[in-house]
């Protein structure tokens, strides 16, 4: 086995007996980035040099007990929308395409005082708008099981990063899936925290009351650890919870016996495919085996979580991205005939389509005459897709679903019907309506040998029945240990 | 409503972009559809509902999380002005006053 196969678990055990030095093992990830990233074009930023500083000063302070932290040594990736002081973080756009950030994001500081070692900035779709990785100004990543195929996104490169062994793990976000739809293409771990778990302090803002960071790993265990690196109050983001959040390692127990799963009959109806509601059926089955009690729920109000998700997202968007300027950072449109001239040129050659798109839809909803209509309208189709969510929970203590109703679809095939694309989106954006956390975890392979992904919904806070419910999975399945073949 | 150049016009002036006549020309097309879509939520009944019922927060959370204004160093000038265009003494915009 390979250093790159590694989860975090074993390297930071090989660690810390002295059986690998960081030295080595970064250097070997950036190895394996230069072997394969020119094919599959997961990074943006690779930060050779600063990882390889980086490497030597953790394991000197390994060496002098300093550092004790599992993720001691680890080599990461991160999505280009959470700011890293000193390094480009473009997310994606032209717009930020010389945007070097003075400052890094609150899980950038806590990852690097755990002695996580940085390999570079991943991929994405612009500003995150897009779940295909498809509108990056900067290149199209490829999916590691098949390289005409999209991975997902918007957090694409961190997914596929991850799956091809260039980088132990990556850190995505999420507004509307953007973490759990990739890993599920690309077949790796993705965890959407609870809304508050983690600061959003450094993430470039898409819309602000959806937004969450999240890990993405090869494993269960891996996902807990990162989670404990990350979660925690700070006082810089104002929606960031004073709970105090428990070892999530605790969590990483082999039983679901006795345990209600949810399996609501909207989420396995015939606009999912059927490979995908066969192995969803399947670990059904494995759940009630382990004496689990699968207890059949409905959701009715389904039908309108999409365009509740959009209004609401690209509202919020419109407002946030209103920002982009041209005067203190980002780019600049040249020879400007005067200052309207400058800010709109700068704002209409700096977005790509996709986010100028959105930015005219959430003007439209917000414009006077149509902000009851459908902004007000969605405020209040939020309220009740929490309440039915929140009553759906009183049935069970978790609920369970496919990721997205199709497998990695080709590159190109969906880019020009944004409608199509949104609609697929369906069985992760109501999580982010409510506030939710969610994982999805490898589930199967579809009749081409793409990954499925598993969705398990949580509790407001309760990651611990997540994690718990998805590593009993795991230790009772093998799908977690497949991976592509990459001739390399 | 049928989305028409002219309300396209609109937003975009909102929205401060200038788009080409390509781009206004599918944006009609596509805005048009994406609304069309977005007109579907007017079937759900939402009449007992506040639009703010729906807040992650606790109150005493909010309330515990307004802090003290306190005077902390800035950001290094120099770190904040690196766009090359920008002179290191101020952020340049073109003239605005005649």
């Amino acid at each position: 086995m390979q250093l790159h196969e590694y989860t975090i678990s074993e390297l930071s055990s090989l660690i810390s007996k002295k059986e690998i030095s960081i030295l080595e093992l970064t250097q070997h990830m950036l190895g394996r980035i230069e072997k394969l990233d020119s094919e599959l074009g997961c990074y943006i930023s690779i930060v050779e040099d600063q990882a390889m500083e980086q490497a030597a000063k953790v394991q000197k302070m390994l060496d002098k007990g300093i550092l004790t932290s599992p993720l001691t040594g680890i080599p990461m990736g991160i999505k280009d929308n959470i700011c890293t002081e000193g390094i480009l973080t473009s997310c994606g756009s032209k717009m930020l395409s010389n945007f070097v950030p003075p400052y890094n994001a609150h899980v950038v500081k806590k990852l690097y005082n755990s002695g996580s070692v940085l390999l570079g900035k991943l991929n994405m779709d612009e500003y995150a708008m897009g779940s295909s990785t498809e509108s990056s100004y900067f290149k199209k990543t490829r999916n590691p099981w098949d390289t005409e195929r999209v991975p997902g996104g918007s957090s694409g490169g961190s997914a596929a990063a991850v799956v091809a062994g260039e980088a132990i793990y990556s850190l995505g976000s999420d507004t509307g899936g953007s973490i759990r739809q990739p890993a599920s293409f690309c077949g790796c771990v993705g965890l959407k925290p609870t809304y508050g778990l983690i600061s959003r302090f450094g993430l470039v803002s898409y819309a602000s009351s959806l937004d969450q960071i999240g890990p993405l790993t090869k494993t269960v265990t891996d996902c807990a650890l990162v989670l404990n690196a990350i979660a925690g109050h700070d006082p810089m983001d104002l929606t960031s919870s004073r709970r105090i959040h428990p070892d999530y390692t605790k969590a990483l127990i082999n039983d679901v016996k006795g345990m209600k799963i949810g399996l609501p009959r909207e989420f396995i109806d015939d606009s999912v495919e059927k490979n995908i509601r066969d192995a969803i059926l399947n670990a059904v089955k494995v759940f009630t085996d382990l004496g689990a009690e699968c207890v059949e729920i409905s959701i009715p109000v389904m039908e309108y979580v999409v365009p509740t998700y959009y209004i609401i997202a690209l509202a919020e968007a419109s407002s946030n991205l209103a920002r982009y300027d041209g005067v203190k950072f980002g780019y600049r449109a040249s020879n400007p005939k005067d200052i309207l001239d400058f800010c709109k040129r700068t704002r209409s050659e700096g977005f790509g389509t996709e986010v100028k798109r959105r930015i005219l839809l959430g003007t439209y909803v917000l414009s006077s005459g149509y902000y009851d209509a459908y902004y007000k309208k969605a405020l209040k189709a939020r309220a009740i897709i929490t309440r039915e969510f929140n009553k759906a929970f009183e049935q069970c203590d978790i609920i369970i679903g496919p990721v997205s109703p199709t497998t990695a679809y080709k590159i190109g095939e969906k880019i020009n019907d944004p409608i199509q694309m949104y609609m697929e989106d369906i069985f992760t954006v109501p999580v982010n309506i409510a506030g939710l956390p969610a994982m999805s975890i490898p589930c199967g392979l579809d009749n081409n040998s793409l990954p499925i992904g598993l969705q398990l919904l949580g509790k407001r806070f309760d990651e611990q029945t997540i994690i718990k419910t998805a590593y009993t999975f795991e230790q009772n399945t093998e799908f977690h240990n497949l991976r592509p073949n990459l001739n390399v | 409503m049928a989305i028409t150049k002219e309300i396209i016009d609109y937003i975009a002036k909102l929205a401060m972009l200038q788009l080409s006549n390509e781009e206004q020309d599918n944006m009609v097309i596509e805005i048009g559809q994406v609304i069309s879509y977005f007109d579907k939520l007017k079937e759900l009944d939402t009449s007992d509902v506040d639009a703010m019922e729906f807040f992650f927060m606790d109150e005493d959370e909010v309330e515990s999380s307004l802090r003290d204004d306190i005077v902390k160093e800035s950001y290094p000038r120099k770190q904040l002005l690196h766009s090359e265009e920008n002179d290191l003494e101020y952020f340049r915009v073109p003239k605005v006053v005649e």
